[in-house]
């Protein structure tokens, strides 16, 4: 049957989801595709090896890699760097679901730090998007405490659920923090503390990042915007589509695409409007691929930007061990498996630190429930790949003699000229399409910023009575938090899309994820590609009204 | 859908089996052999998804034969602990970055094969996770197996 959605969503992430859910509800005929698959709760794995360290939520290398180029490197190698995942609900159903809102100023980086590498202003600012993030964390259940981080932007109202239930441990880090002069606060989590639309409270059964939720709990975009957008009546989910052109009339608008279903055939369809929504290096790269006269380098590509300013996150972490033995007076085996405190004190640097006085958010908590994850980096701790009688050994003690806290940092990862997306000239995925290859560049800010956060982290953790306390990396990649390659502004000499995600050179086609992000913020991203897909939403639903789409 | 993964060759398994027994010797817990480690190890190197990188694990594992075969005239498998330990040590001491890097995913797959669910071929009778304390159901089912009050 040949018919002409209204539009047809590409991807069915934190990008895609909400944008499907409201146009959906607002009336519109959205076919949402998704190159992975859908999966029930229970098909879910609560087995380490499946879902943690096999494709179960990216595709297998050898399959679908990237190509990695580091900057000074001749070869470029394959990696899964950039992979978010792929799956209804993409990243979101296997993230931490740690929501933050970004800072006022993490909207307007390049007034304020001028022209340092590639930063940029967005195109609208904190108080545009306030009222989004407010809707986002209503739709997704967010527990938190609302004006408990005193670094934050204004909110206009609090989180619709009180924080979840922590361990015992976290008072005594509150304290420790406050000791230091610091503003600990609950983190803010898409984890609901009560049931909430329908969904259970949280089990706490430790199932968190890295797993798929078993019981919903978890505001993954499966469990919300997809969920509210099938419940429309307006929305079909055609899962497991890989979408492998954006395709154009002869005027230069966007007219569909094209997919192969999961059955290996090529389907084509037809829409009003378009929005690729694939994760940020997986957007350029299906516009790359979407070559035609009126685009011959690509699709929304004439100034040549699309794939640039390719960004990460910055990410550092460390940890700590309290050893049992040496606090009887502490709750150490207590079963709670959540420590959930965050430091914004730190967001901005002191001077001398770097040359950029910008940094992040800590994030306490425990290791994830992934015994051999833990034991590979009880492995690696030291100098020296511990094997034969020392790996037991330090098995043993990891597991048996001391509770391990740890901690990440989540830091700006600078755009720069150096870090970018291109089709690969020598690598073809399973359907034959160029992948993509990433050119990476870190800067010494990276690791002078997460240096800088890390200590504070050992710092608390030290005054909270660690034992021994550890740095573990600093100032390394965030590999599934990716933003970037169609930066929005208001120029299209340098930017790809407007400021409601809409590209420049083609009127009907929007790029809804993380790829928009002038900058990536200090702090993780998902809540903002959530809200900003919101308003990008809100702007559709006006435009067409208007006659403007 | 996938094809059956094809087995290690008998030689290569051989030799993957003495390497797990020297990653994994049974000292200060269970070991290699007790919690059949090399099965779960073995199984991840044969998975699709580990498919590019496969042939390197085997060209280890075929070089520690052959390097065996040169300097003690018989088989990995068959040579004392110290003449293993110190093949080993060759790999983890060796300037090639790539060998190092296959060398740490082998020492990986052998945790893998310790204290992943014994549905995969390791962790044999539970006897890996129970070496470090945790409860089949805990790891199976959760921490916190009763829901809590709203």
């Amino acid at each position: 049957m040949s018919s002409v959605h209204d539009v047809v969503v590409i991807g069915s992430g934190a990008g895609g989801g909400p944008l499907a859910a409201r146009l959906a509800r607002a009336g519109w005929k959205v076919l949402l595709l998704e190159k992975g698959p859908f999966r029930r709760r229970e098909e879910y794995p609560r087995d380490e090896v499946t879902a943690i360290l096999r494709d179960f939520f990216v595709p297998a290398m050898p399959d679908e890699p990237h190509m990695l180029l580091l900057a000074g490197a001749q070869q470029a190698q394959p990696t899964q760097l950039g992979w978010v995942g792929n799956s209804v609900g993409g990243g979101t159903v296997r993230m931490g679901g740690f929501f933050y809102r970004f800072h006022p100023d993490d909207f307007r980086m390049a007034s304020l730090h001028g022209g340092y590498e590639a930063l940029a202003d967005w195109p609208y600012d904190y108080d545009e998007l306030e009222p989004y993030y407010t809707q986002a964390e209503w739709d997704c259940g967010i527990s938190g405490a609302g004006g408990s981080n005193p670094f934050d932007g204004r909110r206009s109202a609090p989180y619709p659920l009180p924080p979840l239930d922590t361990h015992p441990l976290t008072t005594y880090l509150e304290q420790a923090c406050r000791r230091l002069g610091w503003h600990p606060f609950p983190t803010p989590r898409a984890v609901v503390s009560r049931p909430y639309q329908g969904r259970p409270a949280c089990s706490y059964c430790g199932f968190c990042a890295g797993f798929g939720c078993p019981t919903g709990a978890r505001s993954s975009v499966q469990e919300t915007y997809v969920a509210q957008a099938l419940a429309s009546g307006n929305c079909e989910l055609r899962p497991s589509a890989m979408v492998r052109e954006v395709t154009v009339d002869s005027d230069g608008r966007a007219s569909g695409c094209t997919y192969v279903g999961h059955e290996g055939a090529e389907h084509t369809v037809r829409a009003r409007v378009v929005c690729v929504c694939c994760s940020a290096v997986e957007s350029a790269r299906l516009l790359l691929l979407s070559q035609s006269p009126p685009f011959p380098n690509g699709l929304a590509n004439g100034s040549g930007l699309v794939g640039r300013n390719l960004q990460f996150h910055g990410f550092s972490n460390g940890r700590a061990r309290f050893r049992y033995e040496k606090h009887p007076d502490k709750p150490l085996r207590h079963d709670n498996p959540f420590l959930e405190c965050s430091l914004a004190d730190h967001y901005f640097l002191p001077e001398g630190v770097s040359d950029l006085p910008k940094g992040g958010l800590l994030r306490f908590g425990f290791p994830a429930h992934s015994p051999i994850s833990a034991a590979l980096r009880a492995a690696e701790e030291g100098p020296d790949l511990l094997w034969g009688r020392r790996l037991e050994e330090r098995l043993h003690e990891y597991f048996h003699e001391y509770l391990t806290v740890d901690f990440e940092v989540f830091h700006d990862f600078i755009p720069n000229d150096r870090t970018f997306v291109t089709l690969d000239p020598k690598v073809r995925d399973k359907w034959s399409l160029p992948v993509a290859r990433i050119h990476l560049d870190v800067l010494e800010h990276h690791r002078a910023a997460g240096r800088f956060l890390v200590d504070r982290g050992l710092e608390a953790l030290a005054e909270m009575g660690a034992d021994e306390v550890l740095t573990e990396e600093i100032g390394e990649t965030a590999p599934y938090l990716v933003h970037g390659t169609c930066r929005a502004g208001r120029d299209p000499a340098r930017s790809v899309l407007n400021e409601y995600c809409r590209a420049h050179e083609v009127p009907n086609l929007f790029v809804v994820d993380g790829s928009f992000m002038p900058t990536s913020g200090g702090a993780s991203p998902t809540l903002t590609i959530l809200a900003n897909s919101l308003r990008t939403a809100d702007h559709m639903i006006a435009s067409a009204k208007a006659g403007e789409l | 859908m996938s094809a059956t993964p094809e087995p290690l060759k008998q030689e290569h398994r051989r030799t993957l089996q003495a390497v797990a027994r020297r990653i994994l010797p049974g000292v200060h817990g269970p070991g290699a052999t007790r919690t059949a480690a090399a099965v779960g190890a073995e199984a991840a190197i044969v998975h699709p998804c580990m498919r590019g990188l496969r042939p390197g694990v085997e060209g280890l594992l075929g070089r520690l034969q052959t390097q065996a075969g040169q300097l003690y005239a018989k088989e990995f498998a068959s040579c004392t602990t110290d003449e293993q330990d110190e093949l080993l040590r060759g790999l983890e001491q060796d300037p090639n970055r790539w060998t190092r890097l296959v060398w740490r995913f082998l020492i990986g797959f052998c945790i893998e094969g310790l204290l992943g669910d014994p549905v995969h071929g390791g962790n044999r009778g539970f006897l890996g996770w129970e070496g470090v304390e945790l409860k089949a159901a805990d790891v199976r089912a959760g921490l916190c197996r009763t829901p809590r009050e709203a």
